[in-house]
């Protein structure tokens, strides 16, 4: 079973690599950085853009391509993330919480050199458990029910105690808040509309990328403009900038538990259809937090862990993703939904036929991505010296740059000038909370599982209740449900040790 | 910050770049030449309509002689883009694919502020009617439509679908309804595919899906088709011979009806509104109000760009089937869908309540 695998594997790699062939994710992946990059434009932008183009061409082409696009949207996100606290994806908002503190202290070089290594290791990882899956990766789908998913986002839950600093009401208060966001909209079961006000736009819940923009990069311009602080870095000389961009490429090494288990976590949530890298990045800097030995005190103020277990979750997702795309043509992310399109315009359905007439295809495709992912982060490596010289430029010419950014970026999401107003509202809202110490990750992750949680709890009380499933059979269930309470239980457990420690 | 499936603004920087297509098409027919028709789509790129979009944009372009913008305007089930294209100019630089059985449940059961496209749009051509099957698992010991009813003489039957008052709800419950089917409904699953995924688990007995959007999966193996919600064979596909029809005077309504000693004729006419409700279909559309010259022109040339034999090839590549029709006479047939469902109002807030309570 395993040698065609094998034999579709290398001949996938061969048709990468040879010439001209080896030009397209070359060249999807250039152009993905450079989308990427670019005000309001994206990856994704660029994949639906690309599609009416590529309607004439081979399979092969279209697959190398896509597959570069897939890969190349990520990593440049994570560095507007860590200069301007700026998620440049959803996913990367969770590396702005350590990421962008490490460019306050003029360490921008070392977080990127750290983002660059994770995200590429975690997409290696994630493609090496793709291969792996091949021969069970549809199993591996239908073993995933709502009530696994349900335990996955409680577990999420639970992570939120690990990220709260300070006062642990706030941190409860600004989780509830987060919750109550996610209900706007649609009633998943009844189809009934909830804090709407009769209002359209809300009918589909607030958008993540808005609040995002809002939270994290406006108020931190607000906060720029209202302090003295005259750069983000504090610096005012690129020389006088401290970070190494080898101690971040290092730190990967150093920290490789830490990067081993948030690569698992992105591998598996990646998998799972309609979840996001968001969740992924969160969960995985929740689970770097929890089992950090010397306490949780620095994450949120320059912990390269901070960076680390986000990077690495958030890019062993692509790979991961493309699982149940490949199997069963469910999308596990953004950027595989417009691959399904541009596959199925090109009369390529996923699932049985593809994995069994195509897996050459399939493998031109992974290594594409494999290839397209480290091509950036090496790029990205590259040119980290000229990206760090932004965390010098002064607040009055960041500032409204950034603002200006914001705005375009919240009208290019879906083209609405509501979403506009969000990021400004929330602006304010993020600032507020900084200035009076209130924090606004327990908000965002809330925000981020709580529509999930809410659609698999309905799904799988109902499941219980009528007799379809037992809840307390499934053995990947009680596994999440172990992982939660081994996960509330960590911080005493730490504690108690501490304790013992001290009386000896 | 920026990175979304959503392109309305990235489509529009994209050309303000320069990087259309520079135009060399026939001249037009009306005064467009040079400016750019925004062309609304209701999902996510890499969807169904998204595809439709795309694969029209270069053959409609060519005719219309102006540079068309695909832009993804996702939200309410399709109503955020009818809104947005309702209230658009009629000057021919606003055109947008309706989801027209969505919007006319909707607007039927008042659900939401749904705009209707019987009077609301100008209608410019169908693309394709949409019609369903109920499938179910491959592993289910439910394997045809004699097995479904026997089962359901025993207990309820547990039917999956995405939202209360979407069309793929309105085909379960108004179908069962007409089969004399108890039906229970799950609803929350995030999209299509992720309720086929709980059918093939078994974790739902049936759901209702368009053909052509499940095909893959029953070519899989995945998942088998029960019932042709339509009065004729939905495609020559080989999964589909022997599988009854809801319609027809011989169809499954019917014949339920006489077993049950109910009106059969009146079986076969509802399910025929049943059919013309859900089989509404993909339409083009423009806004309200607009001239009869741009109309005849926009409609003339998005025909042409339809009836194109590379068009209709590249559709077929894609698996995208299609039932062309031209503005006058979609609007017909969604007018007479719109009027005989009607009928189905009270059981759609029959089943609406019953997942609500």
């Amino acid at each position: 079973m395993l040698e065609p695998i094998l034999q579709a594997a290398w001949e996938g790699l061969l048709l990468v690599f040879s010439w001209p062939n080896i030009l397209y994710p070359v060249i999807g992946t250039l152009l993905a950085m450079v989308f990427a990059f670019l005000p309001g434009l994206s990856g994704f932008t660029l994949m639906a853009l690309a599609i009416p183009f590529t309607l004439s061409w081979e399979p092969l082409p279209l697959m190398l391509l896509f597959g570069a696009f897939v890969g190349g949207a990520t990593f440049m996100g994570s560095v507007t993330a860590i200069l301007f606290n700026i998620p440049g994806t959803t996913p990367s908002a969770a590396t702005l919480i350590d990421g962008y503190p490490m460019a306050e202290r003029g360490e921008a070089k070392t977080a990127i050199g750290c983002s660059a290594m994770s995200s590429a290791l975690g997409s290696s990882f994630g493609v090496l458990v793709l291969i792996l899956l091949i021969p069970v990766m549809r199993g591996a789908i239908l073993a995933f029910g709502s009530p696994e998913f349900l335990m996955l986002t409680i577990w999420g839950f639970a992570t939120i105690a690990a990220v709260m600093r300070g006062s642990l009401l706030k941190g409860l208060a600004a989780a509830g808040v987060g919750l109550l966001l996610s209900f706007i909209g649609f009633d998943p079961q009844t189809a009934e509309l909830r804090y709407t006000f009769g209002n359209a736009y809300l009918y589909d819940g607030l958008g993540l990328v808005p609040i995002f923009l809002g939270i994290f990069a406006v108020a931190e311009m607000i906060n720029l403009s209202v302090t003295d602080q005259r750069t983000i870095s504090g610096k005012t000389q690129v020389e006088e900038l401290t970070g190494s961009l080898w101690r971040g490429v290092g730190s990967v090494f150093t920290h490789f538990g830490l990067f081993i288990r948030s690569s698992i976590i992105g591998t598996v949530i990646g998998m799972i259809p309609a979840v996001g890298g968001a969740v992924a990045s969160f969960v995985a800097y929740g689970q770097a937090v929890q089992t950090a030995r010397d306490g949780k005190e620095n994450f949120g103020r320059g912990d390269i862990r901070g960076v680390i277990a986000p990077e690495a979750a958030h890019d062993a997702k692509d790979g991961a993703s493309l699982v149940p795309a490949l199997a069963f043509g469910v999308p596990g992310s953004e950027g595989t939904a417009l691959l399904l399109g541009a596959l199925t315009l090109h009369g390529l359905a996923p699932g049985k036929e593809l994995m069994n007439d195509h897996l050459d295809l399939v493998f031109a495709l992974i290594w594409s991505l494999f290839f397209s992912n480290w091509l950036t982060s090496i790029l990205g490596v590259a040119v980290v010296n000229h990206l760090a010289r932004l965390t010098v430029v002064r607040t009055q010419l960041l500032a409204p740059f950034i603002f200006a950014l914001a705005t375009l970026g919240a009208y290019v999401y879906k083209g609405r000038v509501e979403d506009v107003a969000v990021v400004f509202i929330f602006g304010f809202i993020g600032y507020y909370m900084k200035k009076h110490d209130w924090p606004r990750i327990p908000l965002v992750v809330a925000l981020v599982l709580g529509s999930l949680f809410e659609n698999n709890l309905h799904i799988t009380l109902r499941l219980h209740q009528l007799g379809r499933i037992n809840f307390w059979t499934r053995p990947i269930t009680l596994a999440l449900i172990a992982l939660t309470a081994a996960t509330l239980a960590l911080p005493y457990l730490q504690a108690y040790r501490a304790r013992r420690r001290e009386r000896r | 910050m920026v990175k979304s499936l959503s392109l309305a603004g990235g489509a529009a920087l994209f050309n303000l770049w320069g990087c259309s297509s520079g135009h060399r098409g026939p001249a037009p027919c009306f005064e467009i030449a040079g400016r750019k028709i925004r062309w609304l789509v209701p999902f996510p790129p890499g969807g169904g309509y998204d595809i439709y979009s795309r694969l029209l944009e270069p053959f409609f372009r060519e005719r219309i002689g102006a540079d068309i913008v695909v832009e993804n305007t996702p939200g309410a089930g399709g109503v955020i883009s009818a809104n947005k294209l309702k209230s658009s100019q009629p000057d021919g630089a606003t055109l947008g694919i309706l989801n027209a059985p969505g919007l006319l449940v909707a607007s039927l059961t008042g659900e939401t502020s749904a705009p209707n496209p019987t009077r609301d749009f100008t209608i410019l051509a169908r693309i394709v009617r949409n019609q369903a099957v109920w499938v179910t698992g491959i592993n289910s010991p439910l394997r045809s439509m004699d097995d479904v009813l026997a089962e359901a003489a025993k207990r309820p039957l547990l039917f999956g679908i995405s939202e209360a008052g979407s069309t793929n709800f309105v085909n379960t419950a108004v179908a069962a309804h007409l089969l004399g089917i108890e039906a229970e409904f799950l609803a929350g699953f995030a999209g299509s595919r992720e309720t086929s995924l709980a059918v093939m688990r078994g974790e739902v007995d049936l759901a209702a899906f368009t053909f052509e959007s499940i095909l893959d999966r029953i070519e899989a193996d995945d998942l088998r088709p029960l019932l042709q919600i339509s009065a004729e064979r939905l495609s020559p596909h080989s999964s589909l011979a022997g599988v009854p029809m809801l319609g027809g005077d011989a169809g499954a309504a019917a014949r339920r009806a006489i077993a049950r000693q109910r009106d059969a004729g009146q079986a076969a006419a509802d399910a025929h509104a049943l059919i013309g409700l859900t089989g509404a279909g993909l339409l083009v559309a423009a806004p309200p109000r607009m001239n009869e010259e741009r109309f005849r022109c926009l409609e003339q040339k998005l025909h042409e760009a339809l009836t194109d034999a590379a068009f209709q090839a590249a559709a077929a590549r894609a698996n995208r089937s299609l039932d062309v029709e031209r503005g006058d006479a979609a609007l017909a047939e969604i007018r007479s869908a719109a009027q005989g469902a009607e009928l189905f109002v009270p059981v759609i807030r029959e089943a609406i309540n019953k997942i609500r309570n």
